[in-house]
């Protein structure tokens, strides 16, 4: 850079940080009425002033984050993730096996729980238990959907979805939720074949006690994450 | 002595220097390419993709999600829900739609959307409406555009990164900047204009 530049931006900088005294930003001001170049700098450089200026003290002192509970050791040996149009019908699940983080130090400290009864939840009902069934019934105008979800045993916490009934849909894909108080967990996504049914392993990354119920909804294909408020079946996750 | 040691040294007792990581920030190398090859590695599934992930903008996100949620344990929760969620879709990521820290920023804007509201999706046609928080999903919006230029200081130099920080956060003027750490006052301003036009720069490739 040269000199002149370098003392252009240095007082461009000075200039937008109000670093200049009166008579210096008074020479200042005439210098960019005259100069449309200089203008044009000083103005590329204020929105970043002016985002810096706008910056929360906590975007300055960003908190430790927590421990990733993701084990992607395990997640690495699974098999890809689907594309959205990828069919369902003898899909697996995504691999990704989320422990949360008090799972994660419950199992450190040697309890034998597995992940649907190691979150620390005062006031969850009753786990899941292996083997044990939910029905999912229709909500809206799917009136002939069923779903059963199976919980599977073992320490993995894992589910597996059966799903009839349902629209076929070449654009949108269906999702499967926890929600209730506590909010939304997303556990993935799948599409049914052309007879409406499709049979989805699940991964349940938190305790599903946690939440009120299993969700499954219909989805665009739009690169929006957040539930499409447009439900088709819904089951408690207490049976 | 680094600048940043410097810095540090002559702080007042209580006053933060910069917490926000700039381990990375000294690199020469373009963010943009080392998150292409990243965003490649989470797709094909390298194990050590997404602790490198959560490495570079884990904190980024958490600091996000905890100003947004106001709630640090929700804040946990939603925060693995999100690289969850990037592991997942990692297959899906296209570069040529924004960079990944706008994509994590993304799924996290929409994770803290879904808490804010507790939204219970209500049947097909239920007169019911879905209750939105429409407020706090404009506040969401803000932070993150705010906690997203946050995460690209990260990319600066440390040095760049130390006077900036020292001028926007800790209000220093440069002679003080200079005063304070022993850093000529000539090599403050220069700092703080290459550091001003590699924002710049960043925004610009966001």
């Amino acid at each position: 850079m040269s000199d002149r530049a370098e003392e252009r931006n240095e007082a461009i900088a000075a200039y937008l940080m109000g670093e200049l005294d009166e008579d210096a930003r008074a020479e200042f001001d005439l210098r960019l009425q005259r100069d449309p170049e200089l203008r044009a700098e000083l103005e590329a450089v204020r929105p970043v002033v002016s985002k810096l200026e706008a910056l929360p003290e906590e975007a300055w002192n960003a908190p430790e984050p927590p421990p990733l509970a993701v084990p992607v050791a395990e997640a690495a040996d699974a098999q890809p993730a689907p594309s959205r149009s990828h069919q369902a019908r003898g899909w697996r699940w995504t691999p990704a096996r989320l422990a949360i983080a008090g799972g994660v130090a419950a199992l450190l400290l040697g309890v034998g729980v597995w992940v649907g009864t190691l979150v620390d939840d005062d006031a969850a009902p009753a786990d899941l238990g292996a083997g044990q069934s939910i029905v999912l019934t229709p909500v809206g105008d799917e009136g002939s959907a069923r779903g059963e979800l199976t919980v599977a045993g073992g320490p993995g916490g894992r589910a597996n979805l059966d799903v009839s009934g349902l629209p076929p849909n070449a654009d949108d894909y269906y999702e499967v939720w926890l929600l209730g108080d506590r909010g939304l967990v997303s556990l993935g996504s799948f599409r049914v074949d052309e007879d409406g049914a499709a049979s989805v392993d699940l991964e349940l990354p938190v305790n599903p006690a946690r939440y009120g119920s299993f969700d499954v909804s219909l989805e665009p294909d739009d690169g929006d994450p957040s539930h499409s408020s447009d439900s088709v079946l819904r089951g408690p996750t207490s049976s | 002595m680094t600048a940043l040691d410097a810095a540090m040294a002559v702080a007042p007792p209580g006053c933060a220097i910069m917490r926000l990581d700039l381990s990375a920030a000294n690199s020469e190398q373009p963010r943009g390419d080392a998150d292409a090859r990243l965003a490649a590695r989470l797709a094909s599934r390298d194990p050590g993709a997404l602790d490198e992930a959560y490495e570079r903008y884990g904190r980024i996100c958490f600091g996000f999600l905890v100003n947004t949620l106001r709630d640090r344990p929700t804040a946990e929760d939603v925060q693995q829900q999100v690289f969850l969620e990037l592991w997942q879709r990692a297959p899906t990521y296209d570069s040529g739609r924004g960079s990944l820290l706008t994509w994590i920023m993304t799924i996290a804007r929409s994770r803290a959307i879904d808490q804010l509201r507790r939204r219970i999706p209500e049947p097909v046609g239920s007169p019911v409406a879905v209750e939105r928080n429409q407020s706090a999903v404009d506040e969401t919006e803000a932070l993150v555009e705010q906690w997203r230029f946050a995460g690209l200081l990260e990319r600066l130099h440390s040095d760049e990164a130390m006077v900036l920080r020292m001028r926007f956060y800790e209000e220093l003027t440069q002679a003080e900047i200079a005063q304070r750490t022993g850093i000529p006052l000539g090599t403050v301003k220069t700092r703080m204009v290459t550091g001003l036009k590699r924002l710049r720069d960043l925004l610009e490739q966001e």
